[in-house]
């Protein structure tokens, strides 16, 4: 067990360095400097701004020359019209960058955002909001899903099975950001069942959290329907099912005492899998309904075009997502010691 | 799979046959429109109607209890000044209000009715049809603007797969069929790009990309590759042992002809069935991304940015509802069409696939 543990551990190193690599690439690679610069500055670009940018974010570096220039005009000993120019600082070469962009990525060490505030801070201030929402809507989504995929399993090929998968497959086809804006001008615009946006700590915050829960569990129970309804019928045809029946245990019985237990088991690797949504909540619910979590600071930070926060999104998100994925494979090795062998 | 087959088993399934047809008529639309026969009037607007008059904008609003209800951009605006008496007591009722300027330019699909509820109609009856879904903020026909979408939504669809569905093949052919180191390298790659989240991969590429259409097509093809790769290489690694791969190869023929020519063809129906669930996907990406504000530019009619206009104009008093209930009814109507047809495909193709 603790072979195939550490094996699995050691097997993320590699992708994690891939992950590395690729968001490096998407960042560094692909544009510019000049160009990322230009797109988070914004109105404010000009190659004095520019250029501090670049520094400041690590692209470039001061001269021998250049850095001298600099503690003469701070120290304020420098002649009169000396100015830092373009030819007092230096791009740091790729295989430099890549290195000091790993050891940021690696001590999340983030920098600081468009606005100065130090990027982890922000994050973990978004953290709370997203957790509050997304945890409810997730177990609700869940739960719902699960009741009536055993639904399906139980009436399975009668006409309250079709009635399932009909609904679930018109669930799947909607749109969300369509189905969000309908919600949320009906229920919370118009008819005034919901506050239309806004965010309170604590249990009163719920009331602003209700409806992006609502729509989050109407958006994910289709697809939740179908995989946990072919979760349960593929269990159903196992020998073990057939054998309880045999034996003369009861449909109920078979079902929830053998057939959901045994259908935990991906149950769980799915659930494990989705935790980096979790974290990253909802882009779209959380931009709607003004809550101050991850999604809408993601989100703000894409409009922005806001380089350190990107960064650190992208590789917070994919960091969670290979250790999910890794603490699922170990469940799933506890749980069915055939799989530690493969 | 024998093909014929396949249809003789689609061909009694009922749903998938009606989508089938909802899909072949979708096709034939967004053709028409690439053509020009359709919905050529996409970029008009009733402004530009109303300068060819002469004259500057009269738009009459129909208030209803006291709530504008229906406001209606007239194009006979002739009629209305001819009867300036007529037009000023019924401003005085509360039955019509008077706004100059473009913000009143457009009218919902209803506009016949209620034109009809209050007496007025002739003259206007004719305008009403020409815009059977209304018109938007700007005074185009929304009818047109959604084909023109549907046009933008099947362009999307199709070259995001060209682009992915190729690396996904290749990529997962190479992994499966020679095993080994090279198999490494291509479970490392998709692994890589499986890790970080589908969304978070798309919108970091595009956010400091410019905003067209291309950019956008690449990004969401080079991002959508791995479900697909994963299955092909799978299905590769089963069908390498296989007796007639093993027959190819003792015949001497090269690794290129055995993959491309002897196994493709037997896992080719898992890329068919893939293209159903990305079509729906990339569509549903370009609406992400043109609501997030990385999409493409705001001037093309794709429903991205009819969806993502409609925030303002559902936000406004009275709001505009009937773009984005237009759009939302065309891509509800295509993914289902979509998921219906993929799932009887796979019911038929490969009972064992399931996504």
């Amino acid at each position: 067990m603790l072979f195939y543990a550490v094996r699995r551990i050691l097997y993320a190193i590699p992708i994690l360095f891939g992950v590395i690599l690729l968001t490096f690439t998407l960042f560094y690679v692909i544009n510019t400097p000049d160009t990322l610069a230009v797109k988070e500055l914004q109105k404010a670009a000009n190659p004095e701004t520019i250029r501090q940018w670049k520094i400041q974010k690590g692209f470039c570096v001061y001269t021998d020359e250049g850095f001298r220039k600099k503690m003469e005009i701070e120290a304020g000993r420098a002649a009169p019209g000396t100015e830092i120019t373009e030819e007092d600082i230096r791009p740091v070469s790729k295989p430099i960058l890549f290195l000091h962009y790993s050891v940021d990525l690696l001590t999340f060490n983030f920098g600081r955002d468009r606005d100065d505030r130090p990027v982890s801070a922000v994050l973990l201030d978004g953290m709370g909001p997203s957790l509050k929402m997304m945890v409810p809507a997730f177990c609700l989504s869940e739960m719902i899903s699960i009741v009536l995929a055993l639904f399906c399993a139980l009436y399975r090929g009668t006409v309250i099975d079709r009635a399932f998968v009909v609904l679930a497959v018109f669930l799947m086809s909607f749109n969300s950001v369509a189905l969000i804006l309908f919600f949320q001008k009906f229920l919370a615009a118009d008819w005034r069942y919901f506050p239309i946006s806004g965010y309170e700590s604590g249990l009163s915050g719920y009331v602003y959290l209700a409806l992006p829960i609502l729509i989050y569990t109407a958006l994910s129970m289709g697809a939740g329907i179908r995989f946990n309804r072919i979760l349960m019928l593929d269990e159903i045809n196992q020998d073990y099912v057939r054998t309880a029946r045999a034996k003369g245990l009861g449909e109920n019985t078979v079902l929830f005492r053998h057939v959901l237990r045994n259908a935990l088991i991906p149950l769980i690797t799915r659930w494990a899998v989705s935790i980096p949504f979790l974290y990253l909540g909802s882009l779209l619910l959380e931009t709607f309904f003004g809550i101050p979590g991850l999604g809408g600071i993601t989100v703000e930070a894409i409009q922005n075009a806001d380089l350190s926060t990107m960064r650190a999104v992208v590789f917070l998100g994919a960091l969670l997502f290979i250790l999910a994925n890794v603490a699922a494979d170990i469940l799933y090795g506890i749980v069915d010691p055939r799989v530690q062998v493969g | 799979m024998p093909w014929r087959e396949v249809w003789r088993i689609l061909r009694k399934d009922t749903p998938a046959m009606i989508s089938l047809t909802v899909i072949v008529m979708c096709v034939v639309l967004a053709v028409l429109v690439h053509f020009g026969i359709l919905a050529r009037d996409v970029s008009e607007t009733h402004r530009l109607r109303r300068i060819e008059i002469g004259e500057p904008s009269v738009f009459l609003l129909i208030m209803q209890e006291e709530r504008l209800v229906c406001p209606f951009a007239l194009d006979s605006w002739i009629w209305l000044l001819s009867n300036s008496l007529a037009l000023e007591s019924a401003e005085m009722h509360g039955m019509i209000g008077l706004r100059r300027g473009r913000d009143w330019s457009y009218h919902p699909p209803t506009v016949l009715i209620q034109l009809q509820e209050h007496g007025i109609s002739g003259l206007l009856r004719r305008e009403a049809w020409a815009y059977p879904l209304g018109t938007n903020l700007d005074g185009q026909n929304v009818l047109s603007i959604l084909l023109h979408g549907l046009r933008w939504a099947f362009i999307i669809g199709v070259v995001t797969s060209l682009i992915a569905i190729p690396i996904a093949v290749v990529v997962g052919a190479l992994g499966g069929y020679f095993g080994g180191i090279v198999d490494d390298i291509v479970v490392w790659v998709y692994s890589t790009f499986a890790s970080v989240p589908q969304l978070l991969l798309l919108t970091a590429l595009l956010t400091f990309m410019d905003k067209n259409m291309m950019n956008v097509l690449l990004v969401i093809g080079v991002t959508t590759w791995v479900d697909l790769c994963r299955l092909v290489r799978a299905e590769f690694f089963k069908h390498k042992e296989r007796e007639y791969v093993l027959a190819a190869r003792s015949l001497g023929q090269t690794h290129t002809r055995i993959i491309f020519r002897h196994i493709l063809p037997n896992v080719g129906h898992i890329i068919i069935i893939t293209f159903t669930i990305r079509f729906v996907q990339a569509v549903s990406l370009e609406v992400f991304l043109s609501y997030v504000g990385i999409g493409v530019d705001p001037s093309l009619a794709t429903w991205g940015q009819v969806i993502s206009a409609a925030k303002d104009e559902l936000a406004r008093q009275p709001s505009v509802w009937w773009p984005l209930a237009g759009a939302t009814v065309f891509l509800f109507v295509l993914s289902l069409a979509f998921s219906i047809v993929g799932d009887s495909l796979r019911d038929a193709l490969d009972p064992k696939l399931r996504m």
